[in-house]
C-alpha cells in the first residue's frame, strides 16, 4: 500500500496536450471602441462593430460605456449607448437627465467567448430635442485560433 | 486602420439600426453626409425623419476598417473579405461590397 502520487509527480493536462492554451494560439487584440459628441436627436445607429473571422474565436475581457451631458436639451429624452454580442447586451447605459455634467456609466466583465461569425457592436440613440452628449465606449476583445 | 467613406444604410432585416454593411468597422463621429435640414445631421438621422429613397441612397459616413480587409491602396478588397470570413453567408458572397 503506497501513498497516492503527489501532485508534482503527475503530468498536468497542459504538459501532455499538443494544443496550446487559447491565449497562445496566435492571439491578437481586436478591441473596438467609440468616442463621439452628438447633438440630439439621432436614431439608433451602429457606431462600431467586430465580427469573428472564420477559423477564429474571440475572448471578451470587458466592456465599458458612458454618456455625459454637455449641454441641455430643449426636450430631454433617454439617450442610450448599447454594447452587445448579437442580440445579447453586454452593457447598456441610459441617460435621462438634463443637468449638465451628469455622467451615467456601466462596466461589464463578461469573460465570454465569441464563436466564428458572432459580432460585437456599439450602438447609440438619443430622442431628445437638442443637447450635446459625449458617448464613450469600448469592448476588450482578444482573437485567437479556434 | 484605413479610413474610407461608405454608404450609411437604413435599418433592415439584418440590422435594426442605421448601419454600415461591413463585418468590422469604427464609425468616425461627425462624418455623415449630406446634411439634410430637419432629417439628417453630421452624427445620424433624426428619429422621426421620413427620408425619400433618393435621400437614403445618398447617405454616406466615414469609417475605419481593418488593414487586412484592404488592398495596398487602402481600398476594400472583396477577395480578402471573402477569404477572412469564408463560409459566413453574410460576408462570403459575390455581392458582399454592393451595399458598401
Amino acid at each position: 500500500m503506497g501513498f497516492p502520487a503527489r501532485r508534482r509527480d503527475r503530468p498536468n493536462e497542459s504538459q501532455v496536450s499538443p494544443r496550446a492554451e487559447w491565449y497562445d494560439r496566435n492571439p491578437s487584440k481586436e478591441n473596438i471602441g467609440y468616442q463621439g459628441w452628438h447633438i440630439a436627436p439621432h436614431s439608433e445607429t451602429i457606431r462600431s462593430q467586430y465580427t469573428v473571422p472564420t477559423g477564429k474565436k474571440a475572448f471578451i475581457g470587458g466592456a465599458y460605456a458612458s454618456v455625459l451631458r454637455y449641454t441641455v436639451a430643449t426636450l430631454v429624452g433617454t439617450a442610450v449607448i448599447y454594447l452587445g454580442i448579437g442580440a445579447e447586451p453586454l452593457v447598456v447605459v441610459e441617460h435621462l437627465n438634463n443637468t449638465v455634467g451628469i455622467r451615467e456609466w456601466g462596466l461589464g466583465l463578461p469573460s465570454s467567448v465569441m464563436l466564428e461569425g458572432d459580432n460585437a457592436s456599439i450602438k447609440t440613440a438619443d430622442p431628445s430635442n437638442g443637447g450635446l452628449m459625449d458617448y464613450q465606449a469600448g469592448i476588450a476583445i482578444m482573437e485567437f485560433d479556434a | 486602420m484605413p479610413r474610407i467613406r461608405v454608404k450609411l444604410l437604413a435599418p433592415d432585416a439584418d440590422d435594426n439600426s442605421w448601419h454600415v454593411h461591413l463585418p468590422t468597422f469604427v464609425m468616425i463621429p461627425n462624418s455623415v453626409e449630406p446634411i439634410i435640414e430637419g432629417k439628417v445631421h453630421a452624427n445620424g438621422v433624426y428619429p422621426d425623419a421620413e427620408l425619400t429613397p433618393a435621400e437614403k441612397a445618398q447617405l454616406t459616413v466615414e469609417v475605419e476598417v481593418p488593414a487586412d480587409e484592404c488592398d495596398k491602396e487602402g481600398k476594400l478588397d472583396k477577395a480578402k473579405i471573402r477569404q477572412k470570413y469564408r463560409g459566413q453567408p453574410r460576408w462570403d458572397r459575390e455581392e458582399v461590397l454592393d451595399d458598401v
